[in-house]
């Protein structure tokens, strides 16, 4: 009988292994270099939105229609993927599945203006969801929803209650960025603090606004405070 | 070790470092409740700085360790004194009976037909259970276990790749290059994090058994897994048990959702008796605890020797249960753990990791030190019983796992 020697068994071994590596990174790129896409932010403040479907120059020039009237983003100087098809060449030619997600990247040119729900509801109105809405460029800041439903004492506990409830449940690492949540019942806002962000780094702010709906909330808006504007506010509520 | 088999290791060594954030390809826990998150953390002013409910559960567990193991580094004694003593005066089917009992409790060659039998077919169920294991996760979109989903722009490449290793082992065709596949594949799962590859060490074991089998595999009917396989089958299989028993202490959350999805798992006596004593008001953080243990005790049995075909028999039942009863359908690819284990429970071929204190122990018998061998054996009980127990146990109450 003719057994494998420890050469043939390591070779084997690596040949697979290698294999599977290399199908994986040539037919899902996209999961390769997410994170480095993440890390690679450029400084400033960004608002970058992931869209599952943005596959040719005719769905970017849709979603450049549909920010263009959102205050607080400067849609003119977004930048966007670069080897998009036309719309003609998108119509003939089969696109693999990974290519029809992208990235828009949005400076911002107006933090206090800036309503990401209303970012988000331009989108939707123009038959776009974004994925991912990532934050970047920020360090300290909170995002505080408008509720206009906040009736009674136990929707804001069920609020802070449930929000920490989901935190601790995503599996995927989901409001890892999430401090900690509070209620204002008079002003019927809902901030949520964020920790320190790293440079480089950002916050899917999309993953707030889920956990809203998914508690059963609909923000009528919602805005990102920054460090400066907190303090300000507090030396206020001190005086 | 020749250099130039240095590279290719080096560079498997090197392979976890590239995982990349993916988590869309975790395994989803649905929690419907929330838990008492501290009581997985540091206690002030409690011993050893633990909840006392899981310290509670810990010890327990170490005392059942430590009696398994204090009772089997007697074993041969024990069955000197109970087939020569107590029942010398039984004769016939009842004498014989008692003996092969005796041998089967003790992991002593069991010499009847049927068991040698069932021995045989458990090994060729164990050879070829993971290629339907394979079919039915390709069939899913998934990777080795359905609880992998493949991405759809590769699914169409993984799955044939599942579906030619199948082959390979359901026609005992060039079974090393099998094995090969099987463990390659494995270091690929890496990809995806530590946790998921430590879920997957149970599927290793039967790579490694394909590794060592004849080139000419199809030729042959492999009915019998050598000595020094039986053992590498033990070794892994009993330390992907041990790592998937701690698993679900660190990774809670994950088990606390299994739980809420299926309550009927909470009812189980072994895990009642681990848990027996503790604070009802964290039931399900102490079900947590005592199922872990439960696992990681089984696991470090089987992986070390220590009443191999008692532990081997209970987890057959527990995972028989858990795929007919509990779970049900989702849970049809138990039958490849469920085959590795019935393969090493029939096996005459079991042996021990601890045979040195047995035999230090038999030497000091010899010698007439009666002391020294009750001395010996309870030092070696306490100490393996409490180092396989609290070492990680304490370990992970300094570790946040609120956020996995």
């Amino acid at each position: 009988m003719k057994f494998a020697s420890v050469k043939q068994i390591i070779v084997l071994t690596v040949v697979t292994c290698v294999g599977l590596f290399g199908l994986d990174y040539y037919k899902n790129p996209q999961l390769w270099h997410s994170r480095q896409s993440v890390s690679m932010a450029r400084p400033g403040q960004r608002l970058t939105l992931w869209m599952n479907h943005l596959c040719c120059l005719g769905c970017l020039a849709d979603v450049r229609q549909a920010l263009a009237g959102v205050p607080g983003i400067d849609v003119a100087n977004a930048t966007s993927p670069k080897q998009l098809l036309t719309q003609a060449a998108a119509n003939i030619q089969g696109a693999s599945l990974p290519d029809y997600g992208n990235t828009v990247e949005l400076p911002i040119s107006d933090l206090e203006k800036l309503d990401l729900v209303a970012v988000d509801r331009s989108l939707r109105d123009k038959g776009f969801v974004a994925g991912r809405m990532e934050l970047s460029g920020v360090e300290h800041f909170r995002l505080e929803a408008l509720l206009q439903h906040l009736c009674c004492g136990m929707c804001d506990r069920s609020i802070q209650e449930r929000i920490a409830f989901l935190k601790a449940k995503g599996s995927a690492g989901q409001l890892k960025w999430l401090d900690s949540v509070s209620v204002d019942h008079e002003k019927k806002t809902v901030a949520a603090h964020a920790r320190f962000l790293e440079p480089g780094k950002t916050v899917d702010v999309v993953e707030f606004l889920s956990g809203l709906n998914y508690l059963g909330y609909e923000p009528s808006s919602l805005r990102i405070i920054t460090e400066e504007k907190m303090q300000h506010t507090n030396h206020v509520a001190g005086e | 070790m020749r250099p130039r088999l240095l590279l290719p290791i080096a560079v498997l060594a090197l392979l976890p470092i590239t995982i990349v954030y993916a988590h869309e390809r975790f395994i989803r826990h649905d929690l419907k409740y929330p838990l008492h998150e501290e009581y997985f953390g540091r206690h002030v002013g409690m011993f050893l700085g633990m909840q006392p409910d899981m310290l509670r559960i810990g010890t327990t567990a170490c005392v059942l360790l430590f009696v398994f193991l204090f009772i089997f580094f007697f074993r041969q004694n024990l069955d000197v004194f109970i087939e020569h003593r107590l029942l010398s005066r039984l004769r016939g089917p009842a004498q014989r009976f008692l003996h092969h009992l005796a041998n089967f409790l003790t992991d002593k060659p069991v010499t009847l037909p049927w068991f040698h039998a069932i021995g045989e077919w458990a090994v060729v169920l164990f050879l070829r259970s993971p290629a339907l294991v394979l079919m039915y996760s390709a069939t899913n979109d998934s990777l080795v276990m359905p609880s992998y989903p493949l991405e759809p722009t590769s699914a169409i490449y993984f799955k044939y790749i599942q579906v030619v290793l199948a082959i390979l082992m359901l026609t005992q065709t060039a079974l090393p290059l099998a094995g090969a596949m099987v463990v390659g594949t494995w270091i690929y799962l890496w990809r995806w994090g530590w946790m998921v590859a430590a879920d997957a060490i149970p599927v290793v074991t039967v790579g490694l058994v394909y590794l060592t089998s004849p080139w000419q595999s199809y030729k042959i009917a492999i009915t019998e897994l050598s000595e020094q396989q039986v053992k590498w089958v033990r070794l892994v299989l009993g330390f992907g048990f041990l790592a998937l028993g701690w698993l679900k202490i660190y990774n809670y959350h994950l088990t606390a959702g299994v739980a809420d999805n299926y309550p009927a798992v909470m009812d189980d006596p072994m895990i009642h008796f681990f848990a027996m004593g503790t604070n009802p008001s964290f039931r399900r953080e102490n079900w947590i605890v005592a199922f872990a243990l439960a696992e990681v005790l089984s696991g470090f049995m089987l992986m070390m020797g220590i009443f191999t075909r008692v532990w081997g028999s209970l987890m057959l039942w527990v995972f028989i249960k858990l795929m007919i009863v509990n779970f049900g359908w989702d849970e049809i690819p138990h039958i490849y753990p469920i085959a590795a284990t019935a393969a090493i429970v029939f096996s005459n071929k079991l042996r021990t990791e601890f045979s040195f204190v047995e035999k230090i122990q038999q030497k000091a018998a010899r010698e007439g030190r009666s002391f020294l061998r009750i001395a010996t054996v309870a030092f070696a009980s306490v100490t393996i019983a409490v180092l396989a127990v609290y070492t990680l146990l304490y370990a992970f109450t300094f570790i946040d796992r609120s956020r996995l």
